[in-house]
């Protein structure tokens, strides 16, 4: 605990000058000394400067215990995962916000908070944080320097700079020693989901079980069961039903006991997806109606559960009229051309079934291509090589089946 | 004698001399594909989606 900056801030509270309180007690050179944390000063200087602003130094000391114990728990809610909570303890820690400016808390209070604005997806706070943080990160220590870029790196992940974010990532792993240990998990989990989003998912699966391990070790549930649902979606998309299957079940059932609603729609979601890939796909509808009627009607997640209905739909032959008109419903408010590709495809797909290749490769291959949905691009890229394989004109068929193996992902460099 | 040494010191130079930019060349190759894969590797793209993952 710094002593002199306690001192200063009561000054700075009582509206007093250095000559004022010193006088009686100790010289002002003396005091400057010792609210610029020079100097230690003894037991009853102190005392007696915290008297005259009417302070009790006992109670000061207990005050900071206090303080340091509820950003302890800040930051194990941060850690864990428990929103609800941290909330709480940001509202009561705000409250003692000029006391704790004062105090040698302040750097880890306002990286925490940073990472607090990050989780609560709010892009205005979180930016000025940031900037106050480029500010403060000349007094940072090494072990704050490290957790500033680790959140700097989950803040552009926030803002879709996920390239951006991977790249600060990759220059934290040496430094992973020196930062606490319980951190280890999240750097391995958001190490991994980075790269899920980039396709690379023998490399993500390393990390993901490196995260689920430390995440086990450490008791920290709620971001287990994220970890695992990274592992889960990276093992369906790997082909590796039985275990991606026996993952779901953990996931389903342990979301509930804790409580994690939106992570059990989450796991459900994905886990149709898994249906799909073994041609389950009634089983799959069947799932995703049950979640569709708990999802906001105008969010993406609402949007991405029809679209994956249809598509199971299709397959079982079930009749997709009424999901198109969802569909469109939902994407009538903030319309996503994404979804809208999907509305016609599905459309035509009712109407004629000739049309449908043209849709495929003039419309729907090429909007993909074009805006980044990798997945989704050479996916289509079978489907149009298997076709043109069948009718025999290779040079497309080549083509197609080229893109699918060098757009992206993990073959795409090794 | 002499024209046998003589013939085959020019097909040993002249075959050293041939390989010498074979070899340079191969060098040249891999030097270039594995600066190629580095690049890839930097300029791999985001997967736009549809993702529904984990919070962040």
């Amino acid at each position: 605990m710094n002593v002199g900056s306690v001192i200063k801030y009561y000054r700075s509270k009582h509206q007093l000058t250095q000559q004022q309180l010193a006088e009686g007690i100790c010289s002002i050179s003396h005091l400057s000394k010792i609210e610029s944390n020079s100097y230690i000063p003894h037991e009853t200087t102190t005392r007696a400067l915290l008297a005259k602003m009417g302070v009790q130094w006992k109670t000061e000391i207990e005050k900071h215990k206090r303080l340091e114990q509820e950003l302890g728990e800040f930051i194990d809610c941060s850690i864990h995962f428990d929103l609800a909570a941290m909330r709480k303890r940001y509202e009561e820690l705000e409250q003692e916000n000029d006391y704790i400016q004062s105090t040698e808390l302040v750097n880890q209070y306002e990286l925490y908070k940073f990472r607090f604005y990050t989780f609560d997806n709010d892009h205005g706070k979180a930016e000025s944080q940031k900037n106050l943080l480029e500010r403060l990160k000349g007094s940072f220590s090494a072990p704050e320097k490290w957790l500033y870029h680790f959140f700097l790196s989950v803040y552009y992940t926030m803002k879709g700079r996920t390239e951006q974010s991977l790249q600060l990532l990759d220059g934290l792993e040496e430094g992973i020693q020196n930062i606490p240990q319980k951190f280890e998990g999240e750097y391995y989990y958001q190490k991994a989901r980075l790269l899920t989003l980039q396709d690379r998912y023998e490399r993500s699966a390393f990390y993901a079980e490196l995260a689920v391990r430390n995440y086990q070790f450490h008791y920290n549930y709620i971001r287990l069961l994220h970890a695992q649902l990274l592992l889960a979606i990276n093992y369906t998309r790997r082909n590796m039903f039985v275990q991606a299957a026996e993952l779901y079940v953990i996931l389903k059932r342990n979301s509930l006991i804790t409580g994690q609603l939106e992570l059990h729609y989450q796991a459900i979601y994905n886990q149709a997806e898994l249906l799909k890939k073994k041609g389950e796909n009634s089983q799959a509808v069947k799932e995703l109606q049950e979640i569709k009627s708990k999802i906001p009607s105008d969010s993406y997640f609402f949007k991405a559960i029809l679209v994956s209905i249809l598509e199971a739909a299709v397959e079982t032959g079930q009749d997709t009229k009424g999901f198109i008109r969802e569909l469109q419903e939902a994407n009538a408010g903030k319309k996503e051309e994404y979804f809208q590709i999907y509305i016609d495809y599905f459309e035509k797909r009712r109407v004629s079934q000739s049309k449908l290749l043209t849709h495929h490769e003039e419309k729907m291959f090429q909007f993909f291509r074009n805006n980044g949905y990798i997945r989704e691009a050479k996916k289509l890229a079978f489907q149009l090589a298997l076709h043109y394989q069948k009718k025999k004109e290779w040079e497309k068929a080549h083509f197609y089946s080229v893109y699918q193996d060098r757009n992206g992902g993990e073959l795409a460099w090794h | 004698m002499a024209l046998k040494k003589a013939i085959l010191a020019a097909a040993l130079c002249t075959g050293f001399l041939a390989a010498f930019p074979l070899f340079s060349l191969i060098g040249f190759i891999q030097t270039e594909s594995l600066a190629a894969a580095s690049d890839f590797q930097k300029a791999a793209p985001m997967d736009k989606g549809p993702h529904v993952l984990p919070p962040f």
